[in-house]
């Protein structure tokens, strides 16, 4: 099994999500399904990027594989409690 | 009371961002600044993506510092089609991934990260206002 391996940017907001939307795609319609995303860098994120996130955890669930979401920082990690993001995804 | 028009374009984002931090200048905002940056891309993206389906209007966003309680106030109007994003059902957020409705999730997070939020149509325009205090 081969693990993709994503960096998100330091803001996630409708400047930079099409990106991380696109690269998801990208890794997933080239058959890889098991990717780890790590969010060290970020500090801000708003509804477009939880809509990529959202898009990637449907296609990974529908095909058996995984994301695991590294390093979250609390800000971020509350935009994933209150939407209840937290519960849909591995979370390290 | 402070003001920007702006054209409904999404690369003006940024100068409403500049202005609402503005408003905000001399204030201790550190806690705040993530739910103000979020409701400023949240609320402008929404009027830039729906408001204006055959046209190109314009955005004001009015607003600024209200003492006691210390809050801001900023209002978003536009001139576009009426709608009262506020009466949108608040996504479920317990269902399962592929049962959720992939819209509504700017306007809720607005809502959950603000003190109040509420919409007036006046004028013909629609007005969104968020309130947060400091």
């Amino acid at each position: 099994m081969v693990e993709k391996y994503i960096r998100t940017a330091v803001r996630i907001d409708a400047n930079t999500a099409p990106k991380l939307d696109a690269e998801l795609k990208e890794i997933l319609d080239s058959g890889n399904n098991h990717i780890v995303i790590d969010m060290e860098d970020t500090v801000y994120i708003s509804s477009i990027g939880l809509r990529a996130f959202a898009a990637a955890q449907k296609r990974i669930r529908n095909s058996k594989g995984s994301m695991v979401i590294k390093n979250v920082k609390p800000k971020i990690m509350e935009i994933f409690e209150v939407t209840g993001f937290a519960g849909l995804f591995t979370i390290e | 009371m402070n003001e920007i028009i702006v054209p409904a374009k999404i690369e003006y984002l940024n100068d409403v961002m500049s202005f609402v931090k503005e408003c905000l200048n001399g204030y201790d905002t550190d806690h705040v600044e993530f739910a103000l940056e979020l409701g400023v891309e949240e609320l402008f993206t929404n009027i830039v993506n729906y408001a204006y389906p055959e046209t190109t209007g314009q955005v004001v966003v009015q607003g600024g510092i209200e003492q006691a309680p210390l809050r801001c106030r900023f209002s978003f109007i536009d001139q576009g089609i009426p709608f009262n994003p506020l009466e949108r059902e608040m996504p479920d957020t317990n269902l399962p991934i592929e049962e959720r409705p992939i819209g509504g999730l700017g306007i809720f997070l607005v809502r959950k990260l603000f003190d109040e939020v509420y919409y007036e149509y006046k004028d013909n325009c629609n007005v969104l206002t968020v309130v947060k205090r400091l």
